[in-house]
């Protein structure tokens, strides 16, 4: 996969990475057809175009556009980048930027409903899903007129994935930047300030020690949560810091919830072990030293962890 | 539940503090959208798949954008699941309805009255007593032969005293036999000949010079089954009934015989009348001063009437006059249509409760119609029916009529009762 350009605003729309020339312009050169000509009828086949009356050159267009934007043309696997494709997705893009009018109520019969649901999972809020909805399928049906043309997202749709899921893609990409902008815009008054450390209220053990423990028990979590392998660290982000269920975890991960469950547990409990360890052996703290260490960061959450964790984002 | 819930220690507050971050801005190791859609439809390829999650692991934005995707597709198959009816779940509405539905079944069966003869079995029965004249006759030889009359040679003449008739319902069940024994107080009467039981109305002298006509008459005969809904099988009983059923032998007997009766005895004939199904009695009481007229000359009478043979089930049967200018439709609980010759339809009040079963129509103003529990109708305009006392409170199914005055009925059990008077009076055949 080839490195994708950043977007151009930090609030703006991150779809157009790594495709500067827009739809349209890259046209599959010949030797692309002839080379994988079997894969291209397999999925021209699949693609069940001629009912929305899109020819088989557009496709071929559209899946070299492809294969060129997933940086598979260089490499080998072409054949089987074709053969993943979802076609018939991918036919009904086309002819949606066309802008025929059967295909666009094909496709608002079978994905406005999904669509908006999509939307209010993502937001989680019924007037800003709406509103997110409101402006994908705008975009979708192509707004902006560039050199006498609609100009329409969908032409960034290759067919990589199944279009719902890129549509949810592109849903969750919006309302990222929406709560980033959200928060760039957000008075500093409301902002919650770390409370003092006074240690009333975890007994008299003097702020230095307690800032100390604190310290030294954020260092040894960024180090074991570093250590972990990626897959591990990625299901733990998603139950600790996105708070997904262990079945939408099973989802992205691609395993079952049980196994889910199962991973987080030991994987949680290895970090605890090596954090005690850390803090056993390279802090030189004592069993009761070590609970205080855990007592004073549970105990006073206020204190930015996080930056005791600098390798994690 | 996970063993993180299961063991709320402080590390998990920890974690969940710690790993609380913003999304920072998308840096160019993000994956794009493309990418990022394809991995959650696990469509890239293992090498592929491991080296963005390396990158996922540790962005916080691509997380996010992931566990949204994951958000979206979790509630989608949960709406799509709350719409769709497992299959057990189905079973679960199925089964207590055919349950229910075969109590439904078993309750009617039990409803059943006792006494009543199911209607397969009546089916057979009027398949074996009413067809065949040949076989009508022979039961007749069959009959234990009479007393001899006392004065065999003498014309028996019954004078009707009071030719009234009363129907008294909602009276208890009479028996027949002690009300029999009941309407002869003191009266010396002399009785010669035998009554079968008929509970004191008319006597026969059987041996008294008969000629005996016997026209058979070819029946018109509808069935109209509710019914092409009903099962080949039972339409092929009714269709043998129908077949074995169209002559009807309809006697007039040449009565001899005496009866000697003082002027002042009075009958009292009772007949009972199990209402169907409901458990009511209704009882028919008749008090007249003597029962029947019998022309004591021996007379032979044609009878032509039109017979309708149905079995005693919820079998809709028509009955059509002669010329077929209207034809009435007896069905269950004293339903009775009439239908006009132009196919109008309109519902007649029989009077009846009980199931109509057959009916005679000899003219297009008089038909007889015959039912459960002895039940007979009748209607001499056409229009308007009389409940007709009855000679029994079997079950009738079938009738035989020439005119407003002579019908011939007969009981699921093969016996036959003839009236020349309308009804007034019955006489066992």
């Amino acid at each position: 996969m080839r490195a994708s350009r950043p977007a151009e605003t930090d609030g703006g729309f991150h779809i157009e990475s790594g495709l500067p020339d827009g739809p349209n312009v890259s046209e599959a050169p010949p030797e692309f057809v002839t080379q994988h000509g079997p894969a291209l009828a397999r999925m021209c086949e699949r693609a069940r175009a001629a009912r929305f009356k899109v020819g088989d050159e557009h496709l071929h267009d559209a899946a070299y556009r492809g294969a060129r934007a997933a940086g598979v043309l260089d490499g080998g696997g072409v054949d089987t980048y074709l053969d993943a494709i979802h076609a018939e997705d991918l036919s009904l893009a086309l002819a949606c930027q066309a802008g025929e009018s059967a295909p666009w109520e094909h496709f608002i019969t079978s994905f406005r409903p999904a669509l908006y649901a999509a939307a209010r999972a993502i937001a989680g809020d019924e007037m800003r899903g709406r509103e997110l909805a409101d402006s994908l399928w705008a975009e979708m049906y192509g707004l902006e007129v560039r050199d006498g043309r609609r100009r329409s997202i969908l032409s960034y749709f290759h067919g990589r994935s199944s279009i719902l899921t890129w549509m949810r893609a592109v849903l969750a990409q919006r309302h990222v930047d929406y709560l980033r902008s959200q928060s760039r815009i957000e008075p500093l008054d409301d902002r919650e300030e770390p409370a003092p450390n006074t240690g009333d209220e975890q007994g008299d053990a003097p702020d230095s020690d307690r800032t100390r423990y604190v310290t030294m028990l954020g260092k040894a979590l960024g180090a074991a949560l570093k250590s972990l392998a990626p897959r591990d660290r990625m299901r733990m982000a998603y139950y600790y810091r996105h708070d997904l269920s262990l079945k939408e975890i099973g989802r992205v991960m691609d395993e079952h919830e049980s196994t889910v469950s199962r991973r987080l547990a030991r994987t949680r409990d290895s970090l605890k072990l090596a954090i005690e360890r850390t803090l056993r052996e390279g802090d030189k703290l004592s069993h009761d030293q070590i609970r205080l260490c855990y007592d004073f960061a549970a105990g006073d959450l206020q204190l930015d962890l996080s930056r005791a964790l600098p390798d994690i984002e | 539940m996970t063993p993180v819930d299961k063991n709320m220690e402080p590390l998990d507050a920890i974690l969940r503090h710690a790993m609380r971050s913003e999304p920072g801005p998308a840096t160019p190791e993000c994956a794009d959208t493309e990418s990022l859609a394809a991995y959650g439809d696990r469509s890239l390829s293992a090498r592929e798949r491991e080296r963005l999650e390396t990158h996922f692991s540790d962005c916080a934005r691509c997380q996010l954008l992931l566990a949204d995707i994951a958000r979206a597709d979790e509630s989608a198959r949960i709406a799509k699941s709350a719409g769709e009816v497992p299959w057990y779940r189905r079973w679960r509405v199925a089964i207590p309805a055919l349950a229910a539905v075969t109590a439904v079944l078993v309750f009617i069966s039990i409803r059943r009255p006792a006494g009543v003869t199911p209607p397969s079995d009546q089916i057979v029965a009027m398949a074996q007593h009413e067809a065949p004249a040949e076989n009508l006759a022979a039961k007749q030889r069959q009959l234990p032969a009479p007393a001899p009359a006392a004065a065999p040679s003498a014309p028996v003449s019954v004078a009707a005293a009071a030719p009234s008739t009363e129907i008294a319902m909602n009276e208890p069940k009479p028996e027949a036999a002690p009300r029999a024994q009941a309407m002869r107080p003191s009266a010396p009467r002399a009785l010669k000949g035998s009554a079968e039981g008929f509970g004191g109305g008319a006597l026969i002298a059987p041996h008294a010079p008969a000629a005996n006509v016997a026209t058979q008459t070819p029946a018109t005969t509808t069935l109209e089954s509710n019914a092409e809904q009903a099962s080949s099988a039972d339409s092929v009983s009714r269709e043998a009934v129908v077949a074995a059923a169209p002559q009807t032998t309809a006697r007039s007997a040449a009565l001899g015989g005496m009866l000697a009766e003082p002027a002042a005895a009075t009958n009292t004939r009772a007949f009972g009348s199990l209402a169907s199904g409901s458990g009511a009695i209704v009882a028919a009481t008749r008090g007249d001063g003597a029962v029947g007229a019998v022309a004591g000359a021996a007379v032979g009478t044609t009878v032509a009437a039109s017979s309708s043979y149905a079995p005693a089930s919820a079998t809709l049967v028509t009955i059509s006059a002669p010329d077929q200018s209207v034809s009435w439709i007896a069905g269950k609980n004293g339903m009775i249509l009439r239908r006009d010759a132009d196919g109008s339809t309109h519902p007649q009040h029989s009077g009846a409760s009980t199931d109509l079963i057959a009916g005679a129509a000899p003219s297009a103003t008089v038909c007889w119609i015959v039912g459960r529990s002895g039940t007979i109708v009748r209607t001499t305009d056409g229009e308007h029916w009389t409940l007709i006392l009855g000679p029994t409170a079997d079950n009738l199914t079938a009738v035989t009529a020439s005119d407003a005055n002579d019908a011939t009925v007969t009981t699921s059990s093969g016996r036959s009762f003839a009236t020349s008077d309308g009804g007034a009076s019955w006489h066992p055949q």
